[in-house]
């Protein structure tokens, strides 16, 4: 019996010793994190076929076929891409919302680090070399919305501000900020006012109060609130996801879009005429002296986003057909509606890109201006093509075919 | 639907009258081992005819209803050698024989026998099926699942502790598309309280596995593969009763009995658990600082706090058993439900920054079951089982705190004061009610030519309220109907002198969908109906070349509608997906098994399947963020090779190695809705998030007479890997920046020591026991090493 118990203690010694032989092999090492090497100049964030995102340098807008396969930097989520002067941002709303900076290290697109917000964020403005300042909102609900001050160079946040904006329990609606623009101590925020979902009468994203243009002006960069200044000749201002609803012109002149639009996601429709409002520089109120209605002169289209181009040129992206809530953000559309146009909002003028076909829109704007032209995507369900628009004859090229449903952000970064 | 229930109606009112008359003759005795121990569990059969009996505990058996004439009767046992008696029964005579078996050396290449019919046995061995005897694993602290992963073509993925969610891949299918059943019946209706991952072992006497094909009388629309668990049946009374205790404050309990009357064949059976872990498990995090919005650069090793699990069930069932007119016909009642903390949003890739303290999900069902079963009717040559079940249960989900928490378990007020932890607030309930029903019917028509027919339905109703979440507040406050029905025939042959054996079946199936469609807002309210019937059909083939030496073929053109989770999603993080269509696929199967023994004491067994499923409307899950959606995949064709091989030296030493490789490509031209303009660049690319290459190794010594002539002792030691795989297509993007899923290579190790021929038993099992960092397929950290002793107690009595 005892040398049954021996063998028991041995075999059960030689097992172990195994097991821990087998299993003890090396760990999988790590491999470097490596970016694109060669001349990149122009950075794309793509939506692939299958959904996923890419952030993909390319070195060519206008020839070839961009494809996100084989290169660039898998994206965790359905993510948005901010220019930020030196730096690219990506933002997404993943496992948290996190902020991903990249920058140009020798030549090679790197990720230079990431930071985490406790609500998501869905505007933001490039303030200088170090600052960027980023909105987060809750989706539902009467909450206060944090404005981070985020330094780019080690991609943290150095501080909050915190504001309700413009909140109206009573009608069940709150504020959801659509741009935000920094003019040296003061902060512009555009917004539109939507439903919380809280009321019944009052569904989430409902827009009955829209018949007026808002912006909440903050000292900066205190971000303490001032004010709010409004304009009732047009609707809310910019869309939902729109990234370019405040721009500034070379005289420093701040000019806003309004849609009035069913398609940009404006329900019920407002009234009021889509048009382009304008504030003075150095003034905190709307320019009295100042309404460009876009619906007459463009003979009956609604602005869904513009990007200002310079010398008082925007190219617009615009709808006749307003008849489908929130149609223009389906850039698979397979009954595109969008149209491009030159707006000169100093002489009021409306000329249509007749090379751009109609096609869907986006979640705001995709554009790059680069030496004097402005790239765009021009997307529907037959695919994806980057545009070249010359904002100055009115006139646009076809360029790259992108290998994927759009592109959702086309920016540069200087080596 | 009405139809089916008078016809279900008509079925049981007339069952119980539809035995033969005539006047039969019965066989009846003891079976006994050449020392003249009883020999239990010994299957007889009249040959020529479905007829038979299992010895009970005490080894004494019963044949009623036969037919006069003179029979060969075959008796057949696990470790003795195989037996033939000829005997003249007379009409009306009652004739006793006992018989005495010899001991032979154990044999584990046979299937495993559960006192079957020969029709049924024969009729399921034409499969590509894969019997696992829960026997040897009942001792150890296991669950169903942790079997079936140590099977080759079977990998599960588990997220992380007890309770937790896991989904299951079979030769290159994973999720719904394997259906797993319980002595027959679908186990999704059971929903979360009893699922493959809280299943103790004690409970099942076998599990069958299917692969490729599914037999009709597994009547529902699984797409290429299926696993019955077989729960324990035989006619004695006992009491199995077990609990042990394990690492992460885990929990287990379970206690399962039988009462059985043999004169009156009056049975109650008893199946409970109790299942409760804290599944607090240490994992690897970068804490994040939420001013500066930083995660640390190092990882600290914390605590999971919010991720404990609580499951409860109470099953019994009354009726009469081996009696002439029914061999089972019990009625029962189920009680189980489960309580579950969420850690983290279920879909997130990775540990999240901010974890969630306060959001939960519970389940609670009430069942009820009416199961008929007969063999040997009409002269032994037909046999029926049935049942019906009715299912209520109430799912509730709760995410309504305001509160943050952060990964050391503190907790910051108020933070969020109008949404939950993980997005709008909710407080989600879910009623669904399901009405299920089965028959099944196998007839001999000649020797060696059967048919079967099978008729099954399932109606489903769920509605449901939210009074703080608009969208699923529409979504269900309607109620919504699924109806399913799946009707099945199959024909089954023995040809060459019983060396082939094959099945040839078609399906029919049909799936009504009454919904409806909503928004965001939830003020979008369109009612949607979609209503599908499509036929299926399928062969399964076996030729036995020479003993131990056995060629398989089969084929099944097979189609699956989407089910509740696909359809509706779980309520917080799979959104819903009413427009998914069926999933239709074409399997094709080619097995061997053989079986080498040069000399008495060696015996080397070798199985090897291939597959291919080329599949269209392949349903996966597509994840964007924390969320998920099930969508269809195009087509999808997928090629695999599975293997077993086990050596025995002696009955003491076993080495086994399974190892499965699948490759799972998108086999769609062009981009889905973009057909004939937009090549689909994932053409030909890994379907993503699934693993393709994983087996296992186990190596185990069996000592018996360790310290007394009745007791054993065994040690084995199992590794498991899985080899690393994208969690997005592969060809998306710079591999390098790209979200790999980690080789995964654990060791467990397992000692069992058993007193009294198993009436008594402790385990103890060590898992992953060299602490590797595991993830799931969402990069979530899996437990680390953990610890279980187990011990349970096996009574059994007889008593006449």
């Amino acid at each position: 019996m005892n040398s049954r118990i021996t063998k028991v203690l041995t075999i059960s010694c030689i097992t172990l010793f195994l097991t821990c032989i087998i299993g003890c092999g090396d760990d999988d090492e790590q491999q470097p994190f490596i970016g694109t090497t060669g001349d990149v100049q122009f950075v794309l964030g793509v939506e692939a076929t299958s959904g996923a995102d890419v952030l993909l340098p390319v070195n060519n807008l206008m020839e070839g076929i961009i494809s996100p396969l084989g290169s660039g930097f898998e994206q965790p989520a359905w993510m948005s891409y901010i220019n930020a002067g030196n730096t690219l941002i990506t933002s997404g709303y993943a496992t948290d919302n996190t902020l991903t900076g990249y920058r140009l290290v020798n030549g090679t697109l790197t990720n230079i680090g990431s930071l985490i917000t406790e609500l998501q964020t869905y505007n933001y403005v490039d303030v200088d070399d170090n600052t960027l300042l980023a909105v987060g909102v809750t989706r539902a609900g009467f909450e206060e919305r944090i404005i981070y001050t985020i330094d780019k160079n080690d991609m943290s946040i150095r501080s909050r501000a915190r504001t309700r904006i413009d909140e109206r329990k009573e009608d069940g609606l709150v504020a959801w900020p659509t741009d935000l623009i920094v003019k040296g101590n003061k902060l512009f925020m555009s917004y539109y006012l939507l439903g919380a979902g809280e009321d019944d009468g009052v569904p989430a994203f409902a827009t009955p109060n829209s018949n007026e243009a808002r912006i909440a002006i903050y000292s900066y960069p205190e971000l303490e609130f001032e004010k709010i200044i409004t304009d009732n000749r047009t609707s809310d201002i910019g869309n939902y996801l729109s990234f370019t609803s405040l721009q500034e012109d070379e005289m420093g002149d701040i000019y806003s879009f309004s849609t009035s639009s069913l398609a940009s996601g404006f329900t019920p429709t407002p009234t009021n005429p889509s048009g382009f409002l304008r504030i003075k520089n150095g003034a905190t109120d709307f320019d009295d002296s100042y309404f460009f209605n876009f619906e007459t002169a463009s003979g009956g289209y609604k602005v869904n986003n513009a990007v200002y181009a310079g010398n008082g040129k925007a190219v617009v992206r615009m709808v006749k057909d307003d008849s489908g809530l929130w149609a223009t953000y389906d850039p698979d559309a397979e009954n595109p509606i969008c149209s491009i146009a030159i707006a000169d909002l100093y002489n009021q003028t409306v000329t249509k890109v007749t090379e751009v076909p109609l096609h869907g829109g986006e979640w705001g704007m995709a554009h790059l201006i680069h030496d004097g032209k402005v790239y765009i995507n021009v997307s529907d369900v037959n695919g994806a093509f980057i545009y070249e628009v010359d904002p100055g004859t009115a006139s646009a090229k076809k360029g790259a075919q992108l290998e994927g449903n759009w592109t959702k952000g086309i920016l540069a970064l200087k080596k | 639907m009405s139809r089916y229930c008078l016809f279900f109606i008509s079925f049981w009112l007339l069952g119980s009258f539809s035995y033969s008359q005539k006047k039969l003759a019965s066989l009846s005795g003891k079976v006994v081992q050449n020392d003249g121990n009883p020999v239990p569990g010994v299957t007889l059969l009249l040959e020529g005819t479905s007829i038979g009996a299992v010895a009970d505990i005490e080894g004494t058996y019963e044949i009623v209803g036969i037919a006069p004439g003179t029979y060969t009767i075959a008796i057949s046992g696990i470790g003795y050698k195989k037996t033939f008696r000829r005997v003249d029964l007379p009409s009306s005579l009652q004739v006793k024989l006992n018989i005495v078996l010899e001991v032979q050396a154990k044999e584990l290449d046979e299937l495993v026998v559960y006192g079957k019919s020969e029709a049924t046995e024969m009729r399921e061995k034409a499969y590509a099926i894969q019997v696992v005897e829960a026997k040897e694993f009942k001792n150890i602290s296991t669950d169903v699942n942790q079997i079936l992963n140590k099977v080759s073509g079977v990998n599960i993925r588990q997220d992380g502790g007890l309770g937790s969610a896991f989904s299951l891949s079979l030769n290159g299918l994973t999720g719904n598309q394997v259906k797993t059943f319980i002595d027959g019946i679908p186990m999704d209706y059971f929903g979360s309280s009893l699922t493959l991952n809280n299943f103790p072992a004690n409970i099942i006497s076998g599990i069958e596995i299917y692969k490729g094909v599914v037999p009709i009388h597994l009547s529902s629309d699984a797409l290429g593969g299926a696993i019955n668990i077989i729960t324990d049946k035989r006619p004695m009374s006992y009491i199995d009763a077990s609990y042990s205790h394990g690492s992460f404050n885990t929990h287990r309990g379970a206690i399962n009995g039988q009462l059985y009357n043999k004169k009156s064949g009056a049975t109650f059976r008893l199946k409970s658990f109790y299942n409760y872990s804290d599944n607090d498990y240490k994992i690897d995090v970068n804490l994040l600082d939420v001013e500066t919005g930083k995660l640390s650069d190092e990882t600290t090793e914390v605590r999971r706090f919010h991720d404990s699990y609580e499951s409860r069930m109470v099953w019994m069932e009354g009726g009469i058993t081996h009696k002439r007119f029914a061999d089972e016909l019990m009625v029962g009642i189920m009680y189980s439900d489960n309580f579950n903390d969420l850690q983290q949003p279920p879909q997130a890739l990775g540990t999240t920054a901010i974890p969630l303290g306060e959001v939960i999900q519970e389940e609670a069902k009430w069942i009820t079951n009416l199961s008929y079963q007969k063999k040997g009717l009409i002269g032994g040559k037909m046999n029926v089982s049935s049942f019906l079940v009715y299912v209520n249960s109430q799912f509730n989900l709760k995410d309504t705190s305001s509160h943050r928490y952060d990964w050391m378990g503190n907790r910051e007020e108020n933070v969020h004061t109008t949404t939950g932890e993980v997005e709008r607030k909710t407080l989600f309930q879910l009623d669904r009610s399901n009405l299920l029903g089965n028959i099944n019917t196998e007839y001999e028509i000649l020797p060696n030519h059967n048919v079967s027919a099978n008729l099954s339905f399932n109606s489903m109703t769920l509605e449901g309220t939210d009074e703080l979440h608009a969208q699923k507040n529409t979504q269900f406050s309607k109620p919504s109907t699924v109806n399913k029905s799946v009707a099945g025939l199959a024909y089954t042959t023995k040809l060459l002198s019983s060396k082939l054996h094959t099945t040839v079946f078609g399906k029919w199936y049909q799936f009504g969908l009454n919904t409806t469609e909503t928004d965001y807002s939830g003020t979008e309210e369109i009612d949607f109906t979609s209503n599908a019937s499509e036929l299926g059909y399928g062969f399964a083939s076996t030729y036995f070349v020479r003993p131990g030496f056995q060629l398989k073929a089969s084929f099944e053109s097979a189609y699956r509608f989407p089910e509740t989770e696909e359809l509706f999603g779980n309520g917080i993080s799979i959104l819903p997906n009413i427009f998914l269509e069926p999933e239709k696929s074409k399997n094709y199967n080619l097995g061997l098994r053989y079986n080498f023994k040069p000399t008495k004491n060696n015996n080397l067994q070798t199985d090897i399947n291939l597959f291919l499923r080329d599949s269209e409307d392949f349903m996966r899950t597509e994840t964007v963020g924390v969320r998920s959606t099930f969508e269809n995949q195009a087509s999808v064709l997928a090629t695999g090779v599975d293997m077993n091989i086990q050596y025995m030296l002696k009955n003491n030493l076993r080495f086994s190695l399974n190892g499965t490789y699948q490759d799972l490509r998108n086999n769609g031209k062009w981009v889905k809705g973009r057909e004939g303009s937009q090549p689909d660049p994932f053409y030909e690319d890994r379907i993503p998030n699934q693993p393709y290459l994983f087996g296992n190794l186990a190596a185990s010594y069996n000592f018996s007479e360790v310290f007394s002539a009745d007791d054993n002792f065994s040690i084995s030691a199992i590794q498991n890997y899985v080899h690393e795989f994208f969690f997005n297509w592969p060809s998306l993007a710079n591999s390098s920046t790209k979200a790999v899923i980690p080789t995964q290579f654990t060791s467990d190790l397992e000692l069992v020591y058993t007193k009294n021929n198993g009436k008594y038993n402790l385990s103890f099992t060590a898992a992953n026991i060299l602490n590797e960092r595991v993830f799931d397929n969402l990069n979530q950290q899996k437990p680390g090493r953990s610890f279980a002793i187990k011990a349970r107690i096996f009574l059994t009595q007889n008593l006449n």
